[in-house]
């Protein structure tokens, strides 16, 4: 009988990039985003075209509403793309920390997997690596898209400091959001599937709402990030506690989901 | 003495697997009580046992799935809690169900379990071999029959070449061919390699073609161990009688023969299932008691009639 030698990290992250290949999930949350610009870019086109948007009714109500009294610019639809990658990447970021974690209990891999002679917290490390390079593909995919979408839509002259700020904008969104989506991962593997961390996704946004229009709004993690996207306004500036609520609640998530996967049973 | 030392310099020779009081609760629900057992180095135990015995909450217990709520667990000579890393690195196993990556063919679920459990790289494919898993190795697993999951869960369990198998009815969804032909392949690794075989079960037929020792485990406790060449080449696990007076006859037999394993049944009439227990002594120790002794016939059982005696009718 040969003696292996377990995996080290770096097997066990290359596992977790593997177990991503031919997955459907990926493109759809690629397709999710591509729409979510695209949707922007039709706003814009039928803002230029006030007269073709009459035309359209409902959809054209919709897009004054989005971009009412805005001017059609790089500036509106690069805001309205980072406003829609604030709440829409917290939704996204929790779906993909979910489909990560979740699928191994939803698919019956998590015996197989806590069963090996490797740290399982390394598993949950890997994991996380995961869910950020995709869901980070996916934040910097915007930028490129948006160019493309507003060059077709024909804006006007791209400002480059304008997407070299918006990008970074983006990026910290990103990093705030998979800082508040660990907990889903957490719901994910205790309650060994996909519903409930779904729901969960649900409630914080509607918590997100409501604490929106309170004085708690800046300490409430999943309001702080559609704060810091702007959707509140320009204007609302937030402190360095409302950055130390979103590391609390990462260091929350990392906890529980590292705790369980080391002393919970699995009975699955 | 250390787990490690008795199970290394202890007299009983190598031991794959022991388990020391053994008892695992679920709130007010005990799945396990306290069980003990060995499973000798290059053996198949079968561990058997009616659907929620407690086979698969052992197997977890025995793969460091489930925390027991007490008793201590030594694999090829370690502790399961303070070497963890180690014992694993040495078993393959499968738990209760087929279970891979539905999006990744058979190669790719082999491939990462290598890169997981440091497997030289020939193994993905020696593995599918040896499963028969050719003809399907570019198939997501998704797309795979049920039996041929099964497969590949048993090729991941064996991907490494671990000295020790826990499988958790390895048999489940393999067409009658397939069944013969796992069985054989156990057998071989067995035999040929020296592999060690703990494998629940519920099938009878399945136990008896492949096992050399049996646990029978029945509402949480295992009740018997039984040496199943024994069991064959004995033949008789049992002793009917028919006396008169049936509390004197319990008396001698526990008294006089020490025998501790009997029930009654009907009004004269008592089983005797220890295994210490000898026609010859019996009759001579009931009659010279003055005892009319009216029947003593040895019953010979099968496992399947043995297995329905211990647990308790129809399952």
């Amino acid at each position: 009988m040969s003696r292996n030698r377990a995996a080290g990290f770096g097997n066990v992250l290359l596992a977790e990039f593997a177990k991503l290949r031919r997955s459907k999930v990926t493109w759809v949350t690629l397709a999710a985003y591509a729409f979510m610009v695209a949707v922007g870019g039709t706003f814009m086109w039928m803002m230029k075209n006030p007269g073709m948007a009459e035309k359209l009714g409902l959809l054209g109500q919709k897009a004054k509403f989005a971009f009412g009294g805005q001017p059609v610019d790089w500036g509106t639809f690069i805001t309205f793309t980072v406003e829609m990658g604030g709440i829409g990447g917290l939704i996204m970021c929790s779906i993909i920390v979910t489909y990560v974690f979740g699928r191994e209990y939803a698919e019956g891999t998590a015996k197989n997997l806590l069963a090996m002679p490797i740290p399982r917290r390394d598993f949950v490390f890997a994991k996380i690596i995961v869910t950020a390079s995709w869901f980070g593909v996916l934040t910097l995919f915007i930028i490129p898209e948006t160019y493309l979408v507003g060059s077709l839509v024909g804006i006007g002259v791209l400002n480059v400091e304008l997407f070299r700020a918006a990008a970074l904008k983006l990026l910290v969104l990103a990093l705030m959001s998979l800082c508040c989506s660990l907990i889903a991962a957490w719901v994910a593997v205790k309650t060994r599937g996909y519903f409930a961390p779904l729901g969960y996704c649900i409630f914080t946004l509607v918590l997100g709402s409501i604490f929106g229009h309170t004085g708690w709004a800046p300490w409430v993690p999943w309001t702080i990030v559609g704060l810091y996207s702007g959707m509140a306004g320009q204007d609302v500036a937030l402190g360095w506690g409302s950055f130390i609520v979103i590391l609390a609640t990462f260091v929350v998530g990392l906890v529980l989901i590292v705790h369980h996967e080391t002393y919970a049973d699995n009975g699955q | 003495m250390t787990d490690k030392a008795s199970v290394n310099g202890g007299s009983l020779g190598k031991v794959a697997i022991r388990a020391r009081g053994l008892s695992k609760n679920y709130g007010t629900v005990q799945a396990v009580k306290d069980v003990s057992l060995e499973v000798r180095q290059g053996e198949i135990y079968s561990f058997l046992g009616r659907n929620g015995a407690g086979k698969t909450t052992t197997i977890r217990m025995l793969l460091g799935l489930v925390h027991p709520s007490s008793g201590k667990i030594s694999i090829l000579g370690s502790s399961l809690d303070k070497d963890r890393r180690d014992v694993l690195s040495r078993v393959g196993y499968f738990v209760e169900s087929a279970a891979a990556y539905a999006n990744l063919t058979v190669k790719e679920n082999l491939a990462i379990q290598r890169r997981l459990m440091g497997a030289p790289a020939p193994a993905v494919d020696e593995t599918i071999e040896l499963l028969k898993l050719n003809e399907y190795a570019n198939r997501e697993a998704g797309r795979l029959s049920f039996g041929n999951k099964q497969r590949l869960s048993l090729a991941r369990a064996l991907l490494h070449s671990p000295e020790l198998l826990i499988l958790d009815e390895p048999a489940n969804g393999l067409d009658p061919a397939g069944i013969v032909e796992i069985r054989a392949l156990l057998r071989r690794l067995v035999d040929e390699k020296g592999v060690t075989i703990f494998m629940s079960s519920h099938l009878l037929d399945e136990v008896e073609h492949l096992a050399d020792r049996v646990g029978i485990v029945h509402e949480g406790r295992l009740i018997e161990e039984v040496d199943y060449r024994e069991l064959l080449k004995k033949g008789i696990t049992a002793i009917e009688l028919e006396v008169d007076d049936i509390s004197r006859a319990e008396e001698i037999l526990r008294g006089d023969l020490g025998l501790t394993e009997f029930s009654r049944f009907g009004e004269h009439s008592l089983l005797v299932t220890d295994p210490a227990a000898l026609s010859s002594t019996i009759a001579r120790a009931i009659v010279g008691a003055g005892l009319a002794l009216r029947r003593l016939v040895p019953v010979e059982e099968n496992l399947e009639q043995h297995f329905m005696r211990l647990t308790g009718g129809e399952q």
